[in-house]
């Protein structure tokens, strides 16, 4: 944090702390109000804006923080102070709880799991009449006192204050962590995130348990602050209200919440004349805010002042072949008897192969031959009817797509699966973790030094001469391959598998991919790379296999692949290959059905159609 | 054994008897109501279930249109004193506007940016409805008047049932059917599922998507419509009868697999009667607990709903 930062938040800290010495009751109710909501909307931004899951009913973890202070401090006497860290603990286990469903499911199907599960909390308090007093609720929740002295609303506010300040520190603390990026990471493309080694389970859990200890918490101090709670403050119509703070602001925006509080909190206040036409106002605002602000207001804001990090140059340079040469293992990859059916199709039919180390291993074929299909299978996406797949003597058949990534196997796609609203920095700086995240890291400062510069160095190193601050949405398609490729690296692999690294290039960058396979062979990682460009197969393979149907036909050096019968057969079918070259001319009595003159067009900087006519 | 044993055995017997009998009587009339509920829970889920099909997007106003219905049909009927049909003909023709309406303003505009913000904003329409609706119709809650077949019942081994409960059901089905022939017989229907399968491939054999999408929208809002004036007679008329209504319809859509027509009608029944049963043997106090704590549980043990089928995730 720069000087002028630390001065401005200084500033308006100082500045809401003068409000709160001077305010009414109603002010301060207000301010904790604000404070509270805010605490909840950072809860929310991480499962939110982080982990882009959705919730419906985070209502119900607000309801199960307050009830259980509520509950202690009325019924038991419990202090509030040590109520309230188990109302944020409680509400975490019950996070855990809903994710073990909710993690099974995607979308509206997500939606729905939280929906039901804020409607059987809000019931539950209303039925649970011993405990809960039903809908007659819990009153004479007390507020805190500290060594004998009694807490008013002021000193409420106060500490209201300083939980708001703490909660949105973590979330920035949180945000550059390991397990931030990693969030975000399995938020872009959960199917990269499992090829760099990151357990998606495990990290969705992670921030359905930081979301719901975040709010529960909340919850605590709300019925402290209250002093009276019961079903009827927790409606599924407050969830909504949750959702609309984090919107408002700006999914995945520090400030977000705390912006997205205030306008959802005050200006109701504000309005009170138009009492009865408030949710009117919440929904046209809602409605207006998500058409002209996507990125909320706090994303409007980053927007228009247009500041684009481009991200620090670290000075040192790291040396990419001594690295990755440490993490080659020099394991083969091979596979034995392996078969996949879908559906009654046999896409791979007892194959064998054995890519070595310090080779490239190419496996060709027609369309459909099933390429991409053993790809999927090597990396854990698939699982093979039988067979066997070996990383050096280890089996790895049927591990986790995420388990197989941390062995160290790495993985690129057909079309590229970057994290796309992460940084280009950030897509390498997480796969040099290989999935190990580490308890302790939570909420530890990112910047590694050592990380930063091999990270720069391994995008050097691919021949990435872009912008790092950049997200990696936004580069031309040359860059996306590129950045992919680092990411690849990054994570130490003995095998890297590539999946169509040359297609949508030109000659001239597929020849640089060619030299950089060649490169990264004398690391002795071992290179499995399925590719349609013939060129660059022939040119840098040492052992190429053909696949017809799922099955191997060939297997060898390039030149005697090229060679064979059977390849030539599968690839142009039984016709010599004179007879299929047909150039009739259009007959001059029949009118062309579509003509053309000069038609061009192209992908990004490569241009596909020249001049036809 | 004396005769005040076989005396207290008779009683027992009778006693056994006449609970088992009052117990299947709960069970049938349950049953009743249950199925009539759940055709329209399943009615209103099909809606949910065409857009998702077409688009892969949900209209969670699906409620508020159902709402629509019902307060339209009765402000018509009753307030303007229109002939019930022309009422009903009404109402249905504005729910599919409605319907579009949703599509225009609060779909399209985020599909086209491929933003899946079309969720909230969904849920932001129906608040808005709901709302204007509460200030032009009023709060409180009306009841249609009693027609021809709610005044009518017949009597079925012993239980009463209005003519209406036994129609509910009917028309439901009948729907559900009537949907089914229009997607497979019709060249519209068939344009719908063109472009469910493969959006690009639709658009280039010279099929309007947009408009498909939008008339998927406003078929949705008129089935919503369809359930809201045939319960309305069983409930009360307020702006707010639809907000449940609708989660339950999208729990039920959820639990049929949203992609399947069928799936959707049956768990559409199946939770009409699971919510019926429970209410008639445990109090209607927990059915909301429940049936909602149901769905969770079959969600995480089916993620793709009852009658779902997963999909091979391409790599």
């Amino acid at each position: 944090m720069n000087l002028r930062r630390a001065l401005a938040v200084g500033a308006v800290l100082v500045g809401v702390c003068m409000f709160i010495l001077r305010a009414n009751g109603y002010e301060l109710y207000i301010v904790a109000l604000v404070g509270l909501a805010t605490i909840v909307g950072v809860g929310l931004n991480v499962l939110l804006g982080m982990s882009g899951q959705i919730s419906l009913g985070h209502a119900a973890f607000y309801a199960i923080g307050a009830y259980v202070v509520g509950i202690l401090t009325t019924k038991l006497d419990w202090s509030v102070w040590t109520t309230l860290p188990l109302a944020g603990v409680i509400a975490g286990v019950a996070g855990v709880l809903l994710a073990i469903p909710a993690l099974r499911v995607r979308g509206p199907y997500l939606a729905m799991v939280t929906i039901a599960f804020g409607f059987v909390v809000e019931q539950g308090a209303a039925e649970w009449e011993g405990l809960t007093g039903g809908w007659n609720g819990v009153l004479g929740i007390p507020l805190p006192n500290l060594f004998g002295f009694d807490f008013s609303e002021r000193e409420m506010a106060f500490l209201v204050l300083c939980f708001t300040v703490l909660s949105l520190y973590l979330y920035a603390r949180l945000s550059a962590s390991p397990w931030g990026k990693a969030m975000r990471a399995v938020r872009d493309s959960e199917i990269a995130s499992q090829s760099i080694g990151l357990d998606p389970t495990l990290i969705r859990v992670t921030a359905f348990a930081i979301s719901a200890i975040a709010t529960g918490f909340a919850g605590g101090i709300f019925a402290s602050v209250t002093n009276f709670i019961s079903p009827e403050s927790f409606p599924f119509f407050q969830s909504i209200l949750f959702l609309l703070v984090v919107m408002i602001g700006g999914a995945d925006q520090l400030l977000g919440p705390l912006v997205g509080a205030l306008v959802v909190v005050l200006l109701p206040e504000i309005l009170s004349f138009l009492a009865q036409y408030r949710l009117l106002f919440v929904g046209l605002l809602l409605l207006l805010v998500l058409r002209l602000a996507p990125g909320g207001f706090v994303g409007l804001a980053t927007e228009l002042i247009k500041q684009r990090k481009l991200g620090a140059t670290a000075t040192r340079r790291r040396d990419v072949m001594a690295y990755l040469s440490a993490g080659s293992t020099g394991r083969s990859l091979s596979a034995s008897d392996l078969s996949v059916s879908f559906g009654g199709v046999r896409a791979v039919d007892d194959l064998c192969f054995d890519a070595r180390p310090g080779d490239i291993t190419s496996i060709i074929g027609p369309n459909g031959a099933g390429k991409s299909t053993v790809l999927n299978l090597m990396c854990g996406f698939y699982r093979p009817d039988n067979g066997i797949i070996r990383l050096g003597e280890a089996d790895v058949t049927r591990m986790a797509a995420h388990s197989i990534a941390q062995q160290g196997v790495a993985r690129t796609y057909q079309t590229t699966q970057l994290f796309t609203n992460m940084t280009v920095l950030d897509n390498v700086l997480i796969a040099l973790r290989r999935g190990r995240l580490g308890a302790g890291t939570i909420f530890s400062r990112g910047g590694d030094l050592e990380h930063q510069e091999l990270a720069e160095s391994l995008l050097a190193f691919v021949g990435y001469r872009g912008p790092l601050g950049q997200p990696a949405g936004a580069l031309p398609h040359v860059d996306k391959r590129l950045v992919e490729l680092a990411r690849a690296l990054a994570i130490q692999p003995s095998v890297l598998a590539l999946d169509e690294p040359a297609a949508g290039l030109d000659p001239a960058d597929t020849a640089r991919i060619g030299d950089l396979l060649r490169k990264v062979t004398r690391t002795g990682i071992t290179v499995v790379l399925v590719e349609h460009d013939m060129n660059l197969v022939m040119s840098v393979s040492d052992r190429v296999i053909v696949l017809d149907a799922g099955a191997k036909i060939a297997e060898g050096p390039p030149a005697q692949v090229a060679a064979d019968p059977h390849v030539l057969k599968a690839y142009l079918g039984d016709e010599k290959p004179s007879d299929r070259r047909r150039k009739r001319e259009l007959e001059p009595g029949r009118e062309a059905v579509i003509s053309t003159e000069g038609l061009c067009s192209g992908y990004d900087a490569v241009s596909v159609i020249r001049d036809i006519n | 054994m004396t005769a005040s044993e076989k005396g207290g055995l008779g009683a027992a017997l009778l006693f056994a008897g006449i609970s088992v009998f009052c117990a299947a009587m709960l069970v049938s009339s349950a049953l009743i109501s249950g199925l009539g509920l759940g055709s329209m829970y399943g009615l209103l889920a099909l809606g949910f279930h065409i857009t998702h099909a077409v688009s892969s997007t949900v209209n969670f106003a699906q409620g508020s249109a159902m709402m629509l219905g019902a307060v339209l049909c009765f402000t018509f009927w009753v307030t303007f004193q229109w002939p019930l049909t022309l009422a009903v003909i009404a109402g249905l023709g504005l729910c599919a506007v409605w319907g579009a309406i949703v599509e225009r303003t609060a779909v399209r505009p985020f599909v086209q940016r491929g933003s899946n913000a079309w969720l909230m904003a969904t849920v932001a329409l129906g608040i808005v409805l709901e709302n204007v609706v509460l200030f032009t119709f009023g709060k409180d809650p009306r009841g249609m008047p009693a027609g021809l077949l709610t005044t009518n019942s017949v009597e079925v081994a012993g239980i009463r049932i209005q003519l209406l409960q036994l129609l509910i059901p009917v028309v439901g089905l009948l729907f559900a059917a009537a949907i089914r022939i229009f997607f497979q017989r019709f060249h519209y229907g068939k344009a719908l599922l063109a472009v469910v399968q493969n959006k690009d491939a639709a658009r280039l054999m010279g099929i309007d998507v947009e408009r498909v999408v939008m008339a998927s929208f406003a078929l949705s809002g008129f089935l919503a419509g369809v359930a809201g004036i045939m319960v309305a007679p069983l409930f009360t008329i307020s702006p707010t009868m639809g907000t449940l209504f609708g989660i339950k319809a999208f729990a039920v859509a959820i639990l049929g697999g949203i992609g399947n027509a069928w799936g959707v009608m049956l768990a559409g029944l199946i939770y009409g009667v699971a919510e019926a049963l429970i209410i008639a043997l445990a109090g209607s106090t927990y059915s909301q607990i429940a049936t909602f704590a149901l769905v969770i549980l079959a969600l995480a043990i089916r993620p793709t709903g009852l009658f779902g089928h997963a999909e091979v995730k391409k790599v």
